[in-house]
């Protein structure tokens, strides 16, 4: 396909192109309870092809770009009309000049997964077994659960020479535990995403799950919690921890959009909290995101960004790098962020409100914002830990900034290689009732 | 007018997609496929810089679903081989059939002769338009926005377009259709001193270009609204009666009765609708409805995922819980007649029961009457985005801005962003005024729980009810 694709972009005079390819082989189990309600297979091939020309406007030169799908199995003339409209529409695109991936003799390393050399159907039947072995625990119970696992193999040749290739394991579920009966029965919802056959931890994210099920059960409406910070741990703190990458994006601080810029300082003069350092990474370990090279081809090499809460790079794509005259980074898509100076147990010693799962977390990287019901959260003060559920909390990382403290003890989450837990102090809790 | 045509594509396949049912209908009680070859475009410009690409929504691809001894199976791929197509389905199939451990056995899925198609029409195609004049139309409208303050640092203008066309074939039914669906957005981000307020519009439908043209006098108010935002207070959390906009009285019979009633959470005991069937959930003045047949809009077509003609579904009549929305799995789980709710994200995600145009119908009351009888409250007004909770009937809406009311007027503060949660029967069980304005909005898409995302519409009358603020 990329043949016919390459001899298309010849008749259609391109000046330049970049292909993507992906190919994905994947197996799909949805229960209900323990029951197999439906397997699917799923075998696709897609196309991204990006047409590029440069032109001049106004005396200075310009680039125009053009992204089009090419559908696996089209035949030429499809392809050739296809492309014809891509080199046409990128010529009347009059941007500003800038560079495209050129080949590098970088090689960075690929991924390695245990679900090397096992079949789709034993690597999910580890996972599924490793997901149910607690199921009942204490009487709570897996409703339902979907779990997807697929071998995910991208190409991406450009016209300049670039032409590089990764194969990537990409798991993900989502399951529904329950605890009680009839009408006073109650529900937790939980995803997650794996890149390895780590049956230990696929086994704790159903028992942490069934735990906290069986504590919504007897959770109290949720009460007055003014003046409590807020603690969040696991994949709600990784959300709030995203902000700092997102923001140092080339594309949001060319735009106008980030909240900081190289050189800024993202904490706050006097602020108590822990002092923010960040890395952008190609990889964590266990997380299905990440990647050798960018949608670019550009290889990708872990940068430091922010040391104790100065900004030291960008996280820059061959583009915006151009546009804000940095160097290049290529779009690392995940983090490690630097631990912080006191200890879980010691964060969760602090009175506080701990809010392990909302209807829908948000955190908005532009302005800041976060919130979301509360399903279920644990009030503790005076020595005691209540479960509790309903209402809301909402805040502001901009607020937090220079305030959030942060564990010691760091954890692989979806997205980030972070501390387990934080402390945001400015959060504004609604009471249930 | 331009009319939407079959797709080529779909067609050239489709003596063999017909043959390889009919080979494979030998091996297994029930079988069939569904074709989609959607094309997207999306225009979008900011001061710095134009670009049209395909949408990432476009997708051709094929699923043959296949049940044998009361089991169900689907095997997905967007290209067909060169050698026999049945073999190679079954091949794929059987191993599906064969996977171990306890497994669903469903009764035999339905397939009742029919042969129908629907194209449909806008009035300017997006496809054939020069992409120019497009970019054009929408930076004119940008500009708008961005010149009413120099604290408004960012504007785009977006425009998507979709052809959507899909082919179903089964031994009894042969369905075609295509139309074309359209959305629109201006973004605008605000800063004061830390503070950043992000902003959008959206405007949709089964249109063309002419849908751009209702941009342009919506562009001076919105970016009077954003920095509006900026000025915005937090709200002190408590119970309010609230005045919601159709946008939004939309996103709650969305939240709660829309998700609420997909029959695939009765099936698996999700839904605590499904124990309140033919008994009061709302106020006697709720009318809502789901139905991807009755109005236009982004959630309409003649026939689902599943082959299932389209239908009109009246989920609440005079306060009263009367039925739900269902794909033909949980139909025939539970005993009912499917409504034409089995919905797929794409070809290769399974279908699932998903609303199609959802709303509340409108009642007879006037806005200025609503909002004069509020003691204090808020006017809410813009949508960002909202959660279900079927199981717990909890509900959770994120909103942009919302208008204070106090001794009936508008003081003119505004409070941003702001939590709206509730007990679902007892927001609705609070309605107590409806107006008689009726909108749609089916901009972005909606997703069961945290994925499979569809193009759905909502909306309503505006509505008073009470809700927790936060």
């Amino acid at each position: 396909m990329i043949d016919l694709i390459k001899s298309g972009l010849k008749v259609a005079c391109a000046d330049d192109w970049k292909i993507i390819e992906r190919k994905n082989e994947s197996l799909e189990w949805y229960f209900i309870g323990e029951a197999l309600d439906v397997a699917r297979a799923v075998e696709t091939a897609s196309y991204d092809v990006s047409v590029y020309s440069e032109g001049a406007a106004e005396g200075a030169k310009t680039r125009g770009e053009c992204i089009v799908k090419i559908q696996s199995g089209s035949e030429e003339e499809e392809i050739g009309l296809t492309l014809r409209r891509a080199v046409a529409t990128a010529a009347a695109m009059k941007n500003p000049w800038y560079p495209l991936a050129e080949p590098s003799t970088e090689v960075p390393p690929k991924p390695k997964s245990g679900f090397d050399g096992l079949s789709m159907g034993e690597a999910m039947e580890r996972v599924r077994s490793a997901l149910y072995a607690p199921d009942g625990l204490d009487g709570a119970r897996i409703n339902s659960l979907e779990l997807f696992l697929g071998m995910e193999a991208t190409r991406i040749v450009n016209s300049r020479g670039v032409d590089v290739a990764w194969a990537t394991w990409r798991g993900r579920g989502e399951f529904v535990v329950n605890a009680g009966a009839g009408g006073g029965e109650v529900e937790l919802y939980h995803e997650f995403e794996f890149s390895e056959p780590d049956t230990k931890r696929l086994s704790e994210i159903v028992q942490r799950q069934l735990a906290a099920v069986r504590d919504r059960l007897v959770a109290a409406p949720t009460p007055d919690c003014a003046g409590l910070p807020l603690l969040l741990s696991g994949e709600l703190a990784g959300k709030v921890y995203g902000y700092y990458l997102a923001n140092l994006y080339g594309d949001a601080v060319y735009e106008k959009v980030s909240n900081f810029n190289l050189g800024d300082r993202v904490g706050k003069e006097g602020g108590k909290g822990d002092p923010v350092g960040l890395r952008a990474v190609p990889y964590v370990k266990g997380s299905p995101n990440g990647a050798p090279y960018d949608e670019l081809g550009f290889p990708l090499v872990a940068v430091k960004c922010i040391e104790d809460d100065k900004v030291l790079r960008l996280v820059t794509s061959v583009k915006y790098a151009h546009y804000l005259d940095l160097p290049v980074t290529g779009m690392l898509p995940l983090f490690e962020l630097a631990p912080g100076s006191r200890t879980e147990k010691e964060l969760r010693s602090m009175p506080h409100i701990e809010a392990v799962a909302f209807s829908d977390f948000y955190v908005d990287s532009t302005t800041g914002d976060f919130g979301g019901e509360i399903r279920l959260a644990y009030v503790n003060r005076d020595g005691a830990r209540i479960p509790v559920t309903g209402g809301s909390i909402t805040g502001s990382v901009t607020a937090n900034r220079g305030e959030m403290l942060l564990s010691r003890e760091i954890e692989a989450k979806a997205r980030s290689l972070s501390p387990v837990a934080c402390i945001l102090p400015s959060a504004t809790v609604s009471p249930a009732t | 007018m331009h009319q939407c045509t079959a797709s080529a594509q779909l067609g050239q396949r489709a003596p063999r997609l017909r043959a390889a049912v009919a080979e494979l209908r030998k091996r297994y009680g029930y079988v069939s496929v569904l074709g989609t070859d959607s094309k997207g475009i999306v225009f979008g410009v900011t001061a710095r810089e134009r670009g049209v690409d395909d949408s990432q929504w476009s997708e051709r691809g094929f699923v043959f679903r296949a049940q044998k001894a009361g089991r169900i199976v689907e095997y997905a791929m967007n290209d067909l081989p060169e050698d026999d197509l049945a073999a190679h389905v079954a091949a794929r199939l059987d191993r599906l059939f064969a996977s171990s451990g306890g497994v669903a056995s469903y009764p035999s899925l339905p397939d009742e002769p029919a042969r129908s198609a629907w194209f449909a029409k806008v009035a300017e195609d997006p496809f054939s338009a020069a992409p120019e004049s497009i970019l054009d139309r929408l930076d004119a409208v940008r500009k708008i926005a961005g010149d009413v303050s120099p604290e408004i640092v960012f504007t785009r203008g977006v425009a998507e377009y979709m052809q959507v066309a899909k082919l179903f074939i089964s031994p009894e039914r042969d369905l075609e259709q295509s139309y074309i669906w359209g959305q629109a957005y201006l973004v605008a981000v605000a800063k004061r001193g830390d503070l950043t307020k992000e902003n959008y519009e959206a405007f949709s439908g089964l249109k063309g270009i002419e849908m751009l043209e209702e941009m342009t006098p919506r562009a001076g108010p919105f970016a009077i609204q954003t920095i509006e935002m900026l000025g915005a207070e937090k709200i002190v959390p408590g119970e309010y009666e609230v005045i919601a906009s159709p946008e939004i009285s939309g996103l709650i019979a969305h939240e709660a009765f829309g998700h609420g009633v997909e029959t695939d959470m009765f099936v698996k005991g999700r839904a605590l609708a499904k124990d309140y069937l033919g008994r009061p959930v709302a106020s006697e003045i709720v009318d809502m409805f789901d139905g991807a047949e009755g109005v236009e809009h982004c959630g309409t077509y003649l026939f689902d995922d599943e082959g299932t003609f389209a239908t009109r579904t009246q989920i609440i009549k005079d306060g009263i819980l009367l039925a739900g929305i269902s794909d033909l799995q949980s139909a025939l789980a539970l005993g009912t007649k499917p409504t034409g709710n089995g919905r797929r994200q794409a070809f290769d995600h399974k279908a699932y029961a998903r609303m199609t145009n959802t709303y509340i119908r409108p009642g007879k009351d006037k806005v200025g009457d609503m909002i004069a009888s509020v003691k204090h409250g808020y006017l809410l007004e813009k949508m960002n985005s909202g959660m279900e909770d079927p199981k717990n009937w909890g509900i959770q809406l994120v909103l942009s801005l919302a208008r204070e009311i106090r001794d009936g007027r508008l003081t003119g503060k505004v409070v941003a962003p702001v939590l709206c949660s509730g007990y679902v029967p007892q927001v609705l069980s609070d309605i107590s005024m409806v107006s008689g304005d009726f909108a749609l909005s089916g901009s972005g898409y909606c997703g069961k729980g945290h994925k499979e995302y569809v193009k759905v519409s909502s909306g309503g009358p505006y509505i008073k009810t009470k809700m927790r603020l936060g």
